[in-house]
């Protein structure tokens, strides 16, 4: 469903409106830049591919369908985007211990709302296999990356991500359970 | 019975299988504790997905994103016409080699023209252009394609020859920088 205020941004920035595109860029940011730091691992990076990704975005906006969704059309920009840095090894993908500080995984996830409020012992242990899922994340090929980013976090079915990758199905789904035995061992 | 494959446990916890195939998994499940723990160790990975909040942005990218925008939002295009300038293109190719034998006439008389036109005007030496003028000539004898004779007066033809350039100016095929803007 595409929100009314959404829409009509979309359709003043096809027309023109630099102030409208601002506006998505600041309803959009924070999810694009999570797209980039998921794959990357380090911040500054990550906020460099999320202002490129609007760039890009935004050159392209005679094309986009506004009657779609404005989030998952983004944020496949940005994950093209970064496997281009990626391959291009414009970007060395790291995660630092300065960019994994404890006060960055504070921000609470909604998940964390609908349930029982965490103890705090809980939240510790939650907050640390996030710093190692993402760590693990960063270090698997490419090609893994993505499909794990289309899956588990833009929540793309496979056919979906064959589709947006340009692969047959059966590469996808080997790539992703590969993927995902690769990040279970690096969690063990 | 056939071991349950990690395969077929990453697709029942992605909810892509059909209820027959879903219940074969389950039944398999409860016959194998190995299966069981594999089956567990995924979903471990699963939750730890779920628990991965959103790292928050220190910044509004919105200024730095505005402030890079230099070129303005294309108007949307129906999809033939953006090759339009180049079906064009290929047509006034097509009608210069098909009425070459004509033009190359008048290329011929052109001095004469000059001449009587701009009688102080100091014409380039023109052998360069008749050695190109013989080639071509044959060129096209060798190919034996037969081009329609079209006689006009050479002011016509200088009116058409404008015409061209206009229309090129026009379709911004000529005096155009790289940019798709105008000089001067």
């Amino acid at each position: 469903m595409v929100h009314d205020d959404e829409q009509t941004w979309v359709r003043l920035a096809q027309q023109g409106d630099k102030a409208a595109f601002a506006e998505l860029v600041r309803l959009h940011q924070t999810a694009v830049f999570n797209v980039a730091y998921r794959l990357f691992g380090r911040r500054q990076d990550a906020e460099d591919a999320a202002q490129e990704a609007f760039l890009r975005a935004y050159r392209a906006l005679h094309r986009f369908d506004r009657s779609r969704p404005f989030a998952p059309w983004i944020k496949r920009i940005t994950v093209n985007l970064c496997l281009n840095w990626l391959e291009s090894e414009r970007i060395r993908p790291q995660v630092s211990v300065a960019d994994m500080t404890p006060r960055e995984e504070e921000a609470p996830g909604m998940d964390q709302w609908a349930h029982q409020s965490p103890t705090p012992e809980q939240t510790m242990v939650q907050q640390e296999n996030a710093r190692r899922l993402r760590q693990a994340i960063v270090q698997l090929p490419t090609r893994y990356r993505a499909v794990i980013e289309y899956r588990h976090f833009q929540e793309l079915s496979y056919e979906e991500i064959a589709v947006v990758m340009e692969r047959p199905l059966s590469s996808v789904k080997s790539d992703l359970f590969r993927a995902r035995k690769m990040l279970g061992k690096q969690l063990e | 019975m056939n071991e349950l494959s990690d395969e077929r446990l990453n697709e029942y916890l992605d909810g892509v299988l059909d209820a027959a195939a879903r219940q074969d998994v389950e039944t398999q499940l409860a016959e194998s504790p190995e299966a069981q723990v594999r089956l567990a160790e995924l979903q471990t990975l699963f939750v730890a997905f779920g628990d991965m909040a959103e790292v928050p942005l220190t910044r509004d990218l919105s200024g730095s994103v505005l402030a890079a925008l230099h070129e303005p939002v294309k108007p949307e295009t129906v999809r033939w016409l953006r090759y339009l300038p180049w079906l064009q293109l290929t047509a006034v190719i097509l009608l210069i080699l098909l009425f070459w034998a004509t033009i190359q006439g008048w290329l011929l008389n052109g001095r004469t023209f000059l001449t009587a036109t701009l009688p102080t005007a100091q014409l380039p030496d023109l052998m360069i252009g008749e050695t190109v003028r013989m080639w071509s000539t044959a060129v096209w004898q060798s190919a034996q394609t037969a081009a329609p004779q079209f006689n006009l007066a050479i002011n016509q033809w200088l009116l058409l020859t404008l015409a061209l350039v206009v229309w090129l100016a026009g379709n911004r095929l000529l005096f155009t920088n790289h940019n798709g803007g105008s000089h001067g």
